[in-house]
């Protein structure tokens, strides 16, 4: 049995005896096998970035940031933003943790944060200092090729003999 | 013995209940212990690793309360992958709040050889959870579980504990765990405690004990069911003169609860609440206590009652198996979800006197357990576990070398290495095409014996695997089986050269098999972005071992190392069709033998020159402390190479060579060390300035198109190769539909001119994390890194610009 199916074996049996007890789990499951897979010191926000659910990316971005679950209060507050775009609350949530006073005394050392804006490149996001000068003249013509419309591309490859 | 204990909780709650009674009692009585090499540790989440503890300091602080306690820790710090191999870690403290989580830390302990015991108290969180609170239950999960995978023992307090381990193991459908079931202690702190004379008891308590009351000892919390005192005490206890104590805590969820005790009519009147008491007011409680209840709806062992026993006062305890196993016929039971039958025992003791009075002469027959007994219990069950049982014997002399081969002009160039550098090796068997049989045996005519074993003869009929490494696997299964193989003996291929005189002592030594380990298998990112057959191999190999659970570590150190044949043997048997998965041979053996035998083997670093080959292959996990042999490359002796201009043949300079190439080697490795920890210096500044870790993501922009996040600056240093972690997006892949992208960088100077020719690499999109490998320039400037990224299936580009500090 691997790892992450062993523990999500003993999240089902607990959640059984939970609700042969009449109660229920409020904590998500992937939340829980995040936490089982987790590391003490890291938070890796581009890999948390997949969850599609913005109720569990709170729980995931708590514990990969602040190395433990989302308090009552906290919740209640977030819970008012869970209609947002995916991506939005996100950013809004990783932004917030990671400029608390709780993550800098926690230590945790965030990778790959996409949220972050301090360099970001391309697509419709900030455009910061674009590199042009390391390019060479067929790199430059490449460029002028790769924005021009697609049947003139493909007339430009017949002529060139690339395509048939 | 070694012997490590996390004692963070125990260090960092302010009160002595419960589990952390028992974590006290039994250190204290450990630490006397001189058969105990012990290590108590508390967890540093700033350092990551455990900060020792000054044991004398500990005992100090706990038994005599004389030391501070912020004086127990002291500055030395311990990594957890420095535990050694063979030492014991011991789990007994509430660690599943903890933030180094069992499931990330046991795996790491297992991969050394360390033996993992823990005391499971009871599993209650699983299997009463509604009586936890939910993020201890989730805590609790995550330890259980890794001990159930991990623990090479786990101890209980009760036969209880135990079968519903058993039981949630069967659930699972994995193996049960060893268990070994040690009654928990019930006198008082050891020798040196000093208890408060009665005198100096709070007049309060006093003033309590003076009547009849029922005591409960214990955390007030939803599980132990103190509501069912305060309901029986006002539907007919108070009428019969009894009064009820709570002594203890307040824990989880008892807020109503709480308020109920606060506005009670007859609080401290027939009702009372003793906050923290320490152990003289506990023990004096108990002392005149008419009787100790113990409604519980669970437990795991249920230490008051014993308590109470010890002091000869009657108990009520809860009709249910476990407390059952531990009072048996000396405490009296009730349905804990009846007040009626809870009033109904109090009064079957209260109005017969001649009853309650046996009951109280019974108990001066009852034997309690001593904390001695359980701690002389649990050392002598931790020794047996870190003993070492098996040894290689002294009697074994390795003589065979078995090779691999398809090319004899690199077998033949190798063999006057091995015999003018390794004397006790008298045999090699050869295991190659037939049609290379007769070549190497015309050209040979050294002292060594050639044996052969040929593709024929290992195949049978069988098909060869395409695939290099598939084949090697295949072939070296079929090999290790055969009777000309020694029952121990060096696996080798045929570039593997000694560099200078080996002796046996490089393989076995202390009774251990060696395995010279290069590199985790989690951690293997392969040569550049684009795996290589051997890269995926293994990939395939650390899949296979984490899934049987077993270590990762990498054993394809590219130099010869010892095989034992039963343990290799064992492991074709309890995996049948492995011979086909194309695995990495030496990580599966050796992995497989150190978690079967974990004392037979030790992990070494490994100690070979030529691995990597290219400063820019991958970056080192662990640095060899020694070079005993060379993976021989032949382009490093080419123009431009590490070793121009040295022999590729073994000659009369070979020695001397040999030294050079040991000294230009390690200067190659100490540069890159350097420049990693010039990066890893950055990284930390990084940290400090922005609170993330600088890394490079790829990712698709809503508009499909690329977005690239970067570092807003970066530093490398000079002439040398860094390698700087890369993520592309799945997207890429599944929205894009790109099988591959092309990085290429190049660095300019502060004018925008360029310095550097571009560096490309093309990254299969099989890998969405990886390492590009950065050669920064000869010189020490500041800059602009430029990097390009180019989707060209999809005429996508997209290139940006980092400030850079080359230094």
């Amino acid at each position: 049995m691997k790892d992450l199916d062993l523990y999500s074996a003993v999240f089902d049996i607990t959640t059984q005896n939970m609700e042969e007890a009449g109660e229920e789990f409020h904590l998500p499951k992937e939340a829980f096998l995040f936490m089982a897979a987790d590391s003490p010191w890291k938070a890796d926000i581009f890999q948390i970035s997949k969850e599609k659910e913005n109720a569990v990316f709170l729980e995931k971005g708590y514990l990969a940031c602040l190395k433990r679950f989302c308090d009552e209060g906290a919740f209640l507050n977030w819970q008012k933003k869970f209609s947002l775009p995916k991506q939005e609350f996100q950013r809004q949530l990783m932004v917030s943790l990671i400029n608390s006073e709780e993550y800098s005394r926690n230590y945790v050392k965030v990778y790959n944060h996409i949220y972050s804006q301090k360099n970001i490149f391309g697509g419709s996001l900030n455009r910061v200092q674009q590199a042009s000068g390391g390019l060479n003249v067929p790199e430059k013509l490449l460029r002028v090729y790769r924005k021009q419309p697609k049947f003139l591309r493909k007339l430009e490859r017949r002529i060139l003999g690339i395509d048939k | 013995m070694k012997l490590y204990i996390d004692v963070s909780n125990l260090i960092k709650v302010d009160f002595i209940t419960g589990i952390q009674r028992v974590v006290r009692e039994i250190l204290m009585r450990m630490l006397d212990n001189k058969e105990l090499e012990l290590y108590l540790m508390v967890y540093s989440y700033q350092n990551n690793s455990f900060q020792l503890v000054n044991n004398q300091k500990f005992y100090e602080y706990f038994v005599s309360h004389s030391e501070e306690k912020e004086g127990i820790l002291t500055a030395a710090c311990i990594s957890y992958d420095e535990i050694p191999a063979g030492s014991v870690f011991f789990d007994l403290d509430s660690v599943w709040n903890s933030r180094l989580k069992r499931s990330y830390l046991f795996p790491i302990l297992k991969q050394k050889g360390v033996k993992i015991v823990t005391l499971i108290y009871d599993i209650i969180p699983i299997t009463h959870p509604q009586f936890c609170h939910e993020t201890t239950t989730m805590n609790f999960m995550v330890y259980l579980g890794a001990n159930l995978q991990y623990a090479d023992l786990i101890i209980t307090s009760a036969n209880a504990t135990s079968k519903a381990i058993n039981e949630m193991t069967d659930r699972l459908g994995i193996e049960r765990k060893r268990i070994v079931v040690i009654p928990l202690g019930s006198d008082f702190t050891k020798k040196k405690t000093v208890f408060k004379l009665e005198n100096r008891i709070d007049r309060t308590v006093k003033r309590i004990a003076q009547g009849k009351y029922i005591l409960m000892v214990g955390t007030i919390e939803p599980r132990k069911n103190h509501s069912l005192l305060v309901d029986a005490l006002e539907d007919g206890l108070a009428d019969l003169g009894i009064t009820v104590v709570f002594a203890g805590r307040m824990g989880w969820n008892m807020k109503e609860f709480e308020r109920r005790l606060r506005n009670h009519k007859w609080l401290n009147q027939k009702l009372f609440f003793i906050r923290k008491p320490d152990d003289a007011t506990v023990d004096y409680l108990y002392k005149h206590a008419f009787l100790v209840a113990f409604p519980t709806f669970n437990e795991g062992f249920g230490l008051p009652m014993i308590e109470a026993f010890e002091r000869g006062t009657p108990v009520a305890a809860s009709d249910i198996e476990v407390l059952h196993e531990v009072a048996g016929e000396y405490a009296d039971y009730f349905n804990p979800y009846e007040k009626e039958d809870f009033i109904r025992c109090v009064k079957d003791l209260l109005e017969d006197p001649k009853r309650y009075q046996k009951k109280k002469e019974a108990l001066k027959k009852f034997v309690p357990v001593t904390w001695d007994k359980v701690a002389k219990d649990m050392t002598e069950v931790l020794v047996s576990v870190g003993k070492r049982k098996e040894r290689v014997s002294k009697e074994v002399k390795i003589k065979q070398m078995v090779v691999l081969t398809a090319r004899n002009d690199d077998l033949l160039a190798t063999l006057p290495y091995i015999e003018a550098f390794m004397p006790f090796i008298t045999e090699l068997l050869v295991c190659c095409p037939d049609k290379n049989v007769s070549e190497l045996k015309r050209y040979y005519q050294g002292r060594i014996q050639l044996n052969f074993l040929t593709d024929s003869e290992l195949l049978e009929g069988d098909p060869l695997p395409k695939d290099h490494t598939m084949r090697n696997f295949f072939l070296r299964c079929r090999i290790v089986a055969n009777a000309l193989v020694d029952d121990v003996f060096l696996m080798t291929d045929d570039d593997y050269r000694p560099l200078k005189r080996i002796v046996q002592e490089h393989f076995i030594r202390d009774g251990k098999y060696l395995a010279y380990y290069c590199y985790d298998l989690k951690e293997w990112q392969g040569t550049y972005g684009n795996p290589t057959s051997f890269d995926t191999s293994m990939k395939r190999s650390q899949e296979f071992l984490s899934a049987h659970n077993y270590p990762t570590l990498m054993y394809a150190s590219h130099q010869m190392q010892v095989i034992d044949k039963k343990i290799f043997c064992q492991l074709l048997a309890d995996y049948p069709k492995i011979a086909g998965k194309g695995l990495c041979d030496w990580s599966i053996y050796f992995n497989y033998g150190i978690s079967h035998y974990p004392d037979l083997f030790l992990p070494v670093p490994y100690a070979t020159v030529g691995w990597p080959g290219s400063k820019s292959d991958w970056n080192l996990y662990v640095q060899p402390e020694k070079y005993l042999f060379e993976n021989f490359y032949g382009s490093l002796y080419e123009e431009g190479g590490i070793f121009e201009g040295f022999s590729k043949q073994y000659g009369e300079k070979t020695e001397e060579e040999n030294l050079q190439k040991v000294v230009i080697y390690s200067k190659e490795i100490q540069e890159q060390m350097e420049a990693r920890e010039i990066y890893r210096s950055y990284c930390e500044g990084y940290w400090m300035q922005y609170r993330e870790i600088p890394s490079f993501v790829v990712i698709c922009g809503i508009n499909n198109n690329i977005v690239i996040h970067t570092p807003v600056y970066l530093q490398f240093k000079n002439s040398c190769w860094t390698r700087v972690p890369f993520t592309v997006d799945s997207e890429i892949v599944d929205w894009l539909g790109a099988k591959n992208i092309i990085v290429s960088y190049w660095f300019s100077s502060e004018e925008n001119e360029n310095i550097t020719g571009a560096d490309e690499v093309e990254i299969d999109l099989e890998q969405l994390e990886f390492s590009l490998p950065v050669k920064a320039p000869d010189f020490k400037e500041k800059g602009y890194f430029n990097l390009k990224v180019v989707l060209e299936e999809q005429d996508m580009v997209e290139t940006v610009q980092i400030m850079v500090n080359i230094i």
